[in-house]
């Protein structure tokens, strides 16, 4: 009998409590890569884009539904040899809903005086091995994964976990399946520029009314004969 | 034949000078204090004419004044700007057999939008109700 937590109103088995990626499906496949958007406003997307040959397409197709139960949309792409599954989802909560993930972000309501947000995400990903053989866990260095996040505004480098990317608004690990969990973190900033916009509206037509009275004042004050 | 072109050069200019200096009649300082007439002799280039003529039309545009009121709509005209901006992240809509992802603020505009045409349609089927029955009762009365 599988170990099940509640999140919400589905279910996610224990092995779940982080996200998971099964070795096989690396192994059995050419190229594996996760990405993960996460929108400003904590929704986001989770997509896993798989591409194999096509006489390994059963497998793959099976080991990938396995781990993207909840991914509602599915496109599969045809070239030459090669077929490319992609299955994607938009939780209204993406951290609240991918396990072992958390976003932190320093809205207007923290700090009213700054003019950026920062977001932190942070997500502990697990490679598991399952029923995998040692034979098939032989080149567990070559069975990479990419995984790519996309943060609101510009990725702040420094920040960024072990041998992340960091490019503009996007950072990439290449993970290869020797290692049982990583930990993948990155922190961005963005420009408040809708409040930077009041701000400037507001304060230009305060101004704007200073200099407008003080004008008219000066223009209207008895001048000597 | 130079006089005749010089007198032509000077001509046009006025006229061009003209259509540059027109007094408007309600700027009351305009004719309080007319504009020189005097013209260059050297004739303005297109890039000059040109020129000439966006700035009489700049000049004759009559911007609305930031008062209270202006300031206010503006307010308002910015805060829908910002919202919108601020909520143009991709939602995904499932319509039955048909899925897709889609602005946030897309779906809020046209859920307004589905909702005020819902009101005006009511409304209008509201006022021709009793425009009808009334027709019906006054069929209906013998006489």
């Amino acid at each position: 009998m599988p170990n099940y937590r509640q999140i919400g109103c589905r279910q996610i088995s224990a092995i779940s409590m982080l996200a998971a990626v099964p070795y096989l499906l690396l192994s059995a496949s050419q190229d594996v890569r996760l990405t993960t958007v996460v929108n400003w406003d904590g929704s986001g997307l989770r997509q896993y884009a798989v591409s194999c040959l096509k006489d390994r397409k059963d497998e793959v197709g099976s080991r990938l539904v396995e781990r993207s139960r909840d991914f509602d949309q599915e496109r599969w792409q045809e070239k030459g040899p090669v077929l490319t599954i992609t299955r994607d989802w938009r939780p209204a909560n993406l951290a609240g809903e991918v396990p072992g993930s958390s976003l932190h972000l320093s809205g207007i309501v923290q700090k009213p005086l700054s003019i950026f947000t920062h977001y932190r995400w942070s997500e502990e990903l697990e490679i598991y091995r399952d029923t995998a053989t040692e034979v098939e866990t032989f080149g567990e260095e070559i069975a990479l994964l990419d995984y790519e996040l996309k943060m609101p505004g510009r990725v702040l480098p420094d920040t960024v976990s072990t041998n992340g990317k960091a490019r503009g608004g996007t950072v990439t690990w290449e993970l290869s399946g020797d290692a049982d969990q990583y930990t993948l973190a990155a922190t961005s900033r963005r420009v408040r520029w809708g409040y930077l916009l009041f701000l400037v509206y507001v304060v230009g037509f305060i101004a704007f009314q200073v200099v407008h009275y003080t004008a008219q004042v000066i223009r209207n004050r008895p001048r000597r004969i | 034949m130079a006089d005749e072109l010089d007198s032509q050069i000077g001509h046009e200019a006025e006229e061009e000078s003209d259509e540059l200096i027109a007094p408007d009649p309600l700027n009351e300082r305009q004719a309080e204090h007319p504009p020189a007439r005097a013209v260059s002799a050297r004739r303005p280039g297109w890039l000059a004419r040109m020129g000439n003529k966006l700035a009489v039309r700049i000049s004759r545009i009559d911007l609305p004044q930031w008062n209270w009121r202006n300031f206010l709509y503006g307010l308002a005209v910015l805060l829908v700007l910002i919202l919108t901006g601020r909520n143009w992240v991709d939602v995904r809509l499932d319509l039955i057999l048909w899925r897709f992802d889609i602005p946030k603020s897309i779906v809020i505009v046209a859920c307004v939008l589905l909702g005020a045409g819902l009101m005006r349609a009511w409304d209008i089927y509201r006022q021709r109700q009793p425009a009808e029955t009334e027709a019906l009762r006054e069929d209906e009365q013998p006489g």
